[in-house]
């Protein structure tokens, strides 16, 4: 055995240390998407949209130029002063704010691809003589063309050119549910999985429903929050380690923040949110625990109620992910009020007097199971779905009554161009 | 080292007594074994791009561990550990057979292809690609799915021979060739020809026992997919590290 | 048969079944429930309690690892060999944070640790360590909670399980550790009245480069300088010791 040899063995085990290191701290090495804006904002000397103005831009578009971000047509939604335009191709939307000028309207925001970390900045016009002299005295226009350029990475800039075809069809009760309050982390959203603000994101992202996590603190709050340990996927703050259900709220309020600097929500001030600041007609609460869920439904009623009071259209159910709460929930007849969602069977759903029935997408279309549902008055709601393909079959060939997907804008895509 | 293993489920069974009784032997035996070890001339490799000679076959039978990124399965299992078989054929003209069969109850992947190598002094060269086929399906509660695809791996690889260890280091480019997966009785077929990623691997060959040799492998795959994976049914586009552990007999 | 070659394919089914079991799904899912019924629901989530169960394969990966020169170096028989023991001591310093510049927030501490090392008369030494590292304290004032306002201390410290190995030439060594931290955290709150404390496994590493001077006789003192990455959860530590090393025996 020479020396030579042993060195270059001890060279390889050292290193082979080293890379598998390298690996592992490279789970932090992750994505992002910064959208930083245009510098010469054209929108600061604009005056704001009226309803009128949104709900005549809002509708189908064919592309006429920048077919290869978007595809042949699109969606553009108005939710409260946001502009959302909907497209197939790349998984791609665009959130955008608008404003008039004398003789033309401004549209300024950003694009993203959905599936990856491509974006940019985007800027479109609708031109005098192109619907913009009609829209601002409020008469119906003859034509509406958005014109404009999007940028990536402030450089290479493309022309967009979209043409009204037709409004958007009413929405009949389908449930565009965003999965985490709007999305996962992973998706690079501009705020955190199951925050108060991407709650507030989630119908600019095409979504009308959502559904959030509940787990316990140590004091039996419920908070929003997905995993079983506090960690560096979700939040940042040292003194976190190891199970939620270590932590007062005190702390959780404290010493932590969710990823994107927000603070971790409690199950009252996302339900507050969701009926004062939202328009969102269903709330899904994944609860993670028979002991949350003990501490949950009250919550829930009570603000099921103050929905009522408001005249908000709003269902808040609590989920039966697991046969455990199911059992718990079926047996407490204090809880029998309660609107639930059962994942488990369609006996389970009628057993448990279920208002949605949620079964993984993974099982297919189900399609008598889901007419059944449907025959008794209940919803059915399919979950988590991702993928792109299936989004669209699911959409045009499933009786569902609404999809949890990460991807609301794809959803809301396929579900408006549907039969039009 | 020994009571770290001492932690186990609340939920004591025979099975995991007998399993750590095994494994407190096995950590008894390993450095004894390691004493008693000498070195055999007649030496084998997998791995290791020199050719072999035309009609042989050396073959490795062990496990591959892969580590998927949490971006993409988060909180859910991040291993899938596989049995792993590979054998290379050889053929006249420095050309060999490659196969490499890994397989798991739900994931699946067997793959065929050819090599050509070239040696020079105690280094060699090798060219070649791979094609494989990989087979996933989930049918218990809450599932009802079954995925299939092609892929396809061209590769380079080097090696130095020290004697009594092959190191080699290969380079992979990962080419999904098509995809195809059923839920219920819908199914997608996505025919794309695309570039998922590049994979670096790093592997030792060298004596185990007497006239055995044993294979220890990393390979290091960048990219957007990865069979292993696919029940997250996860649709980032982005590239991430998905790395793999093998180890192996070389029988 | 041989005897030997008996032994050595007893062996060799040995450690793969060892293997085997632990990779299974599930395996260190909770108390009562079976994999497969787990499985629909969270696919195959485990308890971070039982992180070591779930992770042992890891350990029985680093023996493997460590196999390879340990068996080389076994050949050497005319080598001496020492077990020897260092204790150590120093000051150490968060290298990352987010609260820095928080007047209340430190992020120095003083590490206090135990290496054990197995020498042979070679480069390559491997061997254990272990230690105390506080990484930072922070006290956050007048917090409203729903017992009254209060004061709230916490402080996050770590207790490395690491394996290392160390190549050593005229006396300067340079180590790398890869294993285990406990890492946790605990508060302390006058209006809730108890300290607490909450912790989890994380996997990490070691880099390390020092000096030492051997008196004669067993003694030697050294210095060091430590990097500390505890990588799952992004924590990272500098930390210059001074060391006392006595050498228990050699043969």
């Amino acid at each position: 055995m020479s020396n030579l040899n042993i060195l270059f063995l001890s060279l390889i085990v050292l290193s082979s240390i080293l890379f598998s290191s390298i690996i592992l701290s490279s789970c932090k090495g992750d994505y992002s998407v910064n959208i930083t804006g245009f510098a010469d904002s054209q929108l600061k000397n604009t005056t704001s949209l009226n309803g009128f103005i949104k709900k005549k831009i809002s509708g189908l578009y064919k592309v006429r130029t920048g077919k290869k971000m978007f595809g042949d047509t699109v969606v553009v939604k108005w939710s409260g002063t946001t502009m959302s335009v909907f497209a197939r191709r790349n998984e791609a939307y665009m959130v955008l704010k608008g404003g008039s000028l004398d003789s033309s309207l401004v549209f300024e925001g950003y694009w993203r691809f959905a599936q990856s970390d491509r974006s940019g900045n985007i800027r479109l016009h609708i031109a005098y003589m192109e619907g913009a002299k009609e829209l601002l005295q409020e008469l119906p226009p003859g034509k509406v063309i958005l014109s404009g350029f999007a940028n990536e990475d402030g450089t290479s800039r493309s022309s967009i050119s979209l043409e009204y075809i037709k409004p958007l069809k009413v929405n009949d009760g389908f449930y565009i549910v965003a999965h985490r309050g709007g999305g996962r982390n992973s998706d690079l959203l501009p705020y955190s999985e199951n925050s108060l603000e991407i709650i507030q994101y989630a119908e600019i992202l095409g979504a009308n429903a959502i559904e959030i996590d509940i787990r316990l603190t140590k004091d039996k709050e419920p908070i929003l929050y997905h995993d079983d340990n506090f960690n560096t996927r979700l939040i940042k703050g040292e003194y976190m380690v190891g199970p939620v259900e270590n932590y007062y709220l005190y702390q959780v309020k404290n010493f932590c923040t969710l990823k994107k600097g927000e603070i971790i929500p409690t199950l009252s001030e996302a339900l507050e949110v969701v009926i004062k600041k939202t328009n969102i007609k269903f709330v899904w609460l994944d609860i993670k625990s028979v002991e949350a869920a003990r501490i949950s439904i009250p919550v829930m009623n009570n603000y099921m109620k103050m929905a009522n009071q408001r005249g908000r259209d709003l269902v808040i159910l609590v989920g039966m992910p697991t046969r455990e709460i199911f059992d718990f929930i079926v047996s407490g007849s204090e809880y029998e009020t309660a609107l639930k969602l059962c994942e488990l069977s369609i006996d389970d759903v009628r057993k448990s007097n279920s208002k949605v029935w949620a079964p993984r997408w993974t099982l297919g279309y189900l399609t008598n199971q889901v007419e059944a549902m449907q025959s008794e008055g209940r919803k059915t709601v399919v979950w988590t779905l991702d993928e792109p393909g299936f989004i669209r079959k699911f959409i045009n060939e499933s009786k569902f009554d609404g999809i949890l997907t990460n991807y609301p804008t794809l959803v809301a895509y396929e579900y408006y161009i549907k039969d039009q | 080292m020994v009571s770290l293993f001492k932690i186990e489920p609340i939920k004591i069974n025979e099975n995991i007594l007998l399993n750590k009784f095994i494994k407190y032997i096995a950590l008894l035996i390993l450095p004894l074994s390691l004493l008693m070890q000498n070195l055999s001339a007649q030496r084998e490799f997998v791995y290791f791009p020199k050719a072999i000679p035309a009609w042989d076959i050396s073959h490795t039978a062990g496990i591959s561990l892969a580590i998927l990124p949490r971006a993409i399965v988060e909180e859910e299992i991040r291993q899938v550990p596989v049995l792993d078989y590979q054998l290379r054929l050889g053929l006249p003209y420095n050309f060999s057979i490659n196969t490499r069969v890994s397989a798991v109850y739900i994931a699946n992947q067997a793959s065929i292809g050819l090599q050509w190598s070239y040696s020079y002094d105690d280094f060699s060269f090798s060219i070649g690609d791979n094609t494989a086929y990989w087979y996933g399906f989930a049918d218990i509660d809450g599932f009802d799915i079954v995925a299939t695809g092609w892929m396809n791996y061209p590769f380079i690889s080097i090696g130095a021979d020290l004697e009594e260890v092959y190191l080699t280091i290969k380079a992979e480019m990962l080419i999904i060739t098509n995809q195809n997966t059923s839920v219920g009785e819908t199914s997608l077929y996505n025919q794309r020809n695309k570039m998922a990623g590049y994979a670096v691997s790093f592997a030792i060959e060298q004596p185990f026992w007497k006239d055995n040799d044993f294979l220890l492998a990393v390979r290091l795959n960048y990219a957007t997919f990865m069979y292993q994976s696919w029940l997250a049914v996860s649709t980032s586009d982005n590239k991430r590290m998905f790395p793999e552990f093998i180890i192996g007999f070389i029988l | 048969m041989n005897i030997t070659l008996k032994i050595n394919k007893i062996y060799k089914y040995l450690l793969l079944f060892i293997l085997i079991p632990k990779f299974r799904f599930g395996n260190a899912c909770s108390a009562g429930q079976t994999p497969m019924n787990r499985f629909p629901r969270r696919m195959f989530s485990c308890n971070e309690k039982q992180w070591l169960t779930r992770h042992n394969k890891y350990f029985l990966l680093l023996i493997l690892i460590i196999s390879n020169p340990l068996y080389l170096l076994c050949l050497d028989k005319d080598s001496d060999y020492t077990l020897s023991t260092e204790i150590f001591a120093g000051w150490s310093y968060k290298l990352n944070s987010e609260l820095a510049g928080e007047p209340s927030y430190s992020r120095s501490g003083l590490p206090v640790g135990l290496r054990i090392m197995w020498e042979p008369d070679n480069l390559l030494r491997v061997g254990i360590e272990s230690a105390y590292l506080k990484l930072s304290s922070f006290e956050k004032q007048g917090i409203e909670t729903k017992y009254g306002t209060t004061n709230a201390k916490a402080s996050l410290n770590a207790v490395p399980i690491l394996l290392i190995f160390s190549m050593n030439k005229w006396n300067f060594d340079i180590s790398t550790g890869l294993g285990v931290y406990y890492l946790y955290a605990t508060f302390d709150a006058k209006l809730i009245n108890s300290v607490q404390q909450s912790g989890e496994w994380d996997m990490g590493f070691l880099l390390s480069i020092g000096y030492t001077y051997p008196f004669d006789g067993p003694f030697s003192v050294g210095a060091n300088l430590k990097y500390y990455s505890i990588s799952e959860r992004q924590e990272y530590l500098i930390s210059p010791q001074i060391s006392l090393k006595y050498n228990v025996f050699t043969w």
